[in-house]
């Protein structure tokens, strides 16, 4: 068994919450599991055998939060609710690095909550509160949130859909929502967790030459298609199969581009919507960062998509899953009224649903990282791909975009000398095979 | 030993000191240069359109403050607006007369010759006032020591604009060249030798050949005085008026020779006093103006332009007018005034100034600042170089887009030509969009 030495890149500290009895226990977490898995989703995974099958594990690679470029992954590994195969969501944002500056590494949730909870991670703690009205759509529920906690930066969110038992939930980062196709707001309302409040108040020594590497790194990434071509959501529509269409309104809408943590390839954008004011500006606006579920909405409701999507993520919903089964008759506001009936109603036996539902089985790879990721790849080389990122702790979407990327740059913000990065590479490619 | 005990007043032979003492204010030190070319400290101009919240600038400047990659100890923050997609860095904008200086109890803080605002460590002691009284909130408090940072530029060599991945962060000294600034000089210096050293007559009423030109004040004076409309007069002064709609107050920014000098002696003369309560009201002009015309209703002549500046510096020029120059005292006197404000005469006596005030109530352009585009509340720097004091800093501190009176604006552009954000803008009076955030 080859082993290395990654733990400075980590607190090394690991909660396990149990919500049936409300404790919390914060350890340290146990050397030889970074030594031999890495981080991120592998290791996850081994926590997750620790405990039973209900079990949610979040988690973050060694490189999360590092000067590592898109160092923003936070990996939430649980059994699919439906099916009960092994899901690895990537949570994105700034999810990640605050986890980690919050002075836990991993954090292991079990058991569910007699009332409607949330988590709140700061200073290497973990509290369990009650939540609001979980039933909130988010904007709102976000609101009560910042009464109970006014200092968190970062949050996951069940959402209303999950939470009226919707097999269509999907979990939401803030109000921008995820990458959650596999049934993580399914998993979080079935244990009464509203919420997971993160405040990374602390920090992480990396060394401090990584600075200049990720200089040097940037620019040759300057150089990349991704950034000369198409940046934002246009950009990572355009370099997907079948979404050249689908971009088009991207790249008439939306004006401002945003990125996860420290990712030097803004793939998420922002699109005004709604009234326009005195001043001739729209107010509101919804943020592009599902191309799949863009993609799904597009197709079937053309311009009136960016107005589903904005109440899909209201209401916490996968619009991938909700698109096809919104009706054709009738105008917008139906359809509104559609989403919201959806977000509330149970799975029932349907079989047009069930394939369209959370959690389930099927023959796509991609469902194992949460079904979201982009195809920006073929096959394995999408595979190896995603799963590297997915135990770095780096955003996959970033490294799918960028192919002219080795994985020993990246590898070299862990290790120095070139056989402690062979054998990092060796290593990588087990703990790829465990996630 | 009884007899040799003495009496010690506790402060007997103490002086009293107090914070003055123990820690003197820094006084800014100007050179005789600063009159002319200002000097222009560089600073962090922040572009919201490219900035995509990534954080970079918060993770790179942690590592300095708080040797770690730990964005919440870095003093510049990223927040986001969700519902407009639009991000902005938090951080300190080294302002010129900074609000923190005033209200930090133990004077911790100090500008120091570099432009630079920096927190001494010695003397701070964390309260947080300054985060109080910084219309940015720059100064932030690191959650983990509870220390309060504040961005001291890196010294010189800002790290947050060097790893900026997006190029949102520009390390400047503003625009190079002030093009309108330029211009208003040029046009200034030209028209003060045009009206004053090469128009035979005075600008009251001069006429070259064909042309005749008469202030639009005189005008209304001498109508007044004479009880007569003389069609050829008064359809000159409508030339001026005419301008004013289409321009705004263009002359009194740009032509006027009086206005000339005293932004020449705007740029030496230091602010040493300021005017009485009751002098500095913005109506008294016209008052000034009623009087003229009432007045010379009264007395048959046109008693203001006996003493007006502006006719005063026309006429006194050339060998025919040798005699007259002895009236030019009046120059000096109101160019005094200089040392309250500036262009108070301007702002509150000129009766030429408040005739065109008038007619501006027609004009077509107005001047907009859209304080939600620059959000950098504590810029300021359209209200600090406004001669005529008509942009509210307070407002723009709010956050809100400040209102124009442009009755009162002289359209000097001096807001437009400085603004760093490009909020300051020219509009059409129809226009109701003020620059908006980006």
């Amino acid at each position: 068994m080859r082993k290395m030495e990654t733990r400075k890149f980590f607190n090394m500290k690991m909660a396990v919450v149990d919500l049936t009895v409300s404790s919390v226990r914060v350890t340290d977490l146990d050397p030889e599991l970074v030594s031999r898995n890495i981080g991120g989703a592998a290791i996850n995974a081994d926590i997750l055998d620790l405990y039973e099958s209900s079990s949610i594990v979040l988690g973050t690679g060694p490189l999360t939060g590092s000067f590592a470029p898109a160092s923003a992954l936070l990996a939430a590994t649980f059994l699919s609710p439906r099916e009960g195969g092994l899901r690895h969501v990537p949570l994105l944002l700034k999810a990640g690095p605050e986890m980690k500056f919050a002075g836990i590494d991993f954090l292991a949730i079990r058991g569910a909550a007699a009332v409607p909870s949330v988590l709140h991670v700061k200073g290497g703690m973990v509290r369990i509160l009650p939540a609001p009205d979980p039933v909130l759509p988010i904007p709102e529920f976000l609101s009560q949130l910042r009464r109970i906690s006014p200092v968190f930066r970062e949050s996951l969110l069940a959402g209303p859909a999950a939470f009226g038992g919707s097999p269509y939930a999907s979990a939401s980062l803030g109000s921008r929502g995820s990458l959650d196709k596999a049934g993580l707001a399914h998993r979080m309302a079935m244990k009464n967790l509203a919420g997971i409040l993160l405040c990374g108040d602390g920090g992480i020594a990396f060394p401090g030459d990584h600075a200049e590497r990720w200089k040097k790194l940037f620019e040759r990434l300057s150089l990349s298609e991704f950034r000369r071509k198409e940046k934002g959501f246009a950009g990572l529509l355009g370099r997907m199969e079948g979404g050249s269409d689908a971009a088009k309104i991207p790249r008439r809408a939306a004006k401002r581009h945003a990125a996860c943590y420290h990712c030097p390839f803004p793939c998420i954008s922002h699109a005004p919507i709604g009234q326009r004011d005195g001043q001739g500006k729209r107010r509101s606006g919804v943020y592009l960062s599902d191309p799949l579920g863009w993609v799904a909405l597009w197709d079937r409701w053309d311009e009136e998509a960016l107005v589903l999507l904005r109440r899909c993520l209201d209401l916490g919903l996968d619009p991938a899953s909700v698109s096809g089964l919104l009706p054709r008759g009738g105008g917008p506001e139906t359809r509104l009224r559609e989403l919201e009936v959806l977000a509330m109603k149970p799975a029932g036996d349907d079989r047009k649903e069930a394939t369209l539902a959370q959690g389930r089985d099927g023959e796509d790879a991609s469902l194992l990282f949460g079904g979201g990721i982009a195809p920006l790849l073929e096959g394995e080389a999408w595979k190896k791909r995603v799963s590297q990122a997915m135990v770095l702790g780096l955003c996959p979407v970033f490294l799918l975009l960028s192919p002219e990327l080795d994985v020993v740059d990246l590898l070299g913000f862990l290790v120095g000398t070139d056989d402690e990065l062979e054998r990092m590479k060796a290593l990588l490619k087990e703990a790829a095979g465990v996630a | 030993m009884m007899g040799q005990e003495t009496m010690i007043q506790p402060n007997a032979g103490t002086p009293d000191l107090n914070l003055e003492d123990l820690r003197p204010r820094i006084q800014e030190k100007k050179r005789f240069s600063d009159f002319f070319m200002p000097r222009r400290s560089r600073y962090i101009l922040f572009d919201p359109d490219k900035c995509t919240g990534c954080g970079t600038c918060e993770m790179i400047c942690s590592t300095r403050n708080a040797a770690r990659v730990a964005p919440a100890s870095a003093s510049v923050r990223v927040v986001t607006d969700d519902n407009r997609g639009r991000n902005l860095a938090v951080l300190c904008q080294h302002c010129r007369k900074p609000l923190c200086i005033e209200a930090c109890p133990t004077r911790a803080i100090e500008k120091g010759e570099d432009g630079i605002v920096r927190i001494n460590d010695l003397f701070c002691v964390d309260c947080g006032l300054c985060t109080l009284a910084c219309p940015e909130a720059a100064p932030l408090k690191d959650p983990a020591s509870g220390d309060i940072h504040k961005c001291d530029l890196c010294e010189g060599d800002p790290l947050c604009v060097r790893y900026c991945p997006e190029g949102a962060l520009t390390w400047t000294r503003g625009k190079k060249i002030r093009w309108i600034k330029a211009a208003r000089w040029t046009v200034q210096t030209l028209s003060f030798l045009f009206l004053v050293m090469i128009v035979i007559g005075t600008f009251c009423s001069f006429r070259a050949g064909t042309v005749e030109l008469s202030c639009p004040t005189g005008t209304l004076q001498n109508i007044a005085s004479s009880g007569t409309l003389i069609l050829v007069g008064a359809s000159s002064a409508l030339a001026l008026l005419v301008l004013t709609i289409i321009f705004g107050r263009v002359f009194c920014g740009w032509i006027c020779p009086f206005g000339f000098v005293l932004d020449v002696v705007d740029k030496v003369t230091p602010k040493r006093f300021g005017l009485p309560g009751f002098l500095k009201s913005r109506m008294a002009k016209y008052g000034v103006l009623a009087g003229a015309v009432g007045g010379s209703a009264a007395v048959g002549f046109q008693v203001f332009c006996t003493v007006c500046p502006i006719g005063t510096l026309c006429r006194s020029y050339g060998v025919q007018s040798f005699f007259r120059s002895a009236e030019l005292a009046i120059v000096p006197v109101l160019a005094a005034t200089e040392l309250a404000e500036r262009r108070s005469w301007c702002r509150y006596l000129c009766p030429v100034g408040a005739t065109l005030g008038l007619a501006a109530l027609l004009r077509l352009p107005k001047i907009v600042i859209g304080a939600k585009k620059c959000k950098k509340f504590s810029c300021i720097q359209c209200a600090e170089v406004c001669p005529v004091g008509i942009i509210d800093a307070d407002q723009l501190r709010e956050g809100i887009s400040p209102k124009i009176p442009m009755t009162e604006c002289i359209m000097c552009m001096r807001c437009v030509d400085r603004c760093p954000y490009d909020a300051a803008k020219i509009r059409f009076r129809w226009q109701k969009a003020t620059p908006a955030e980006r």
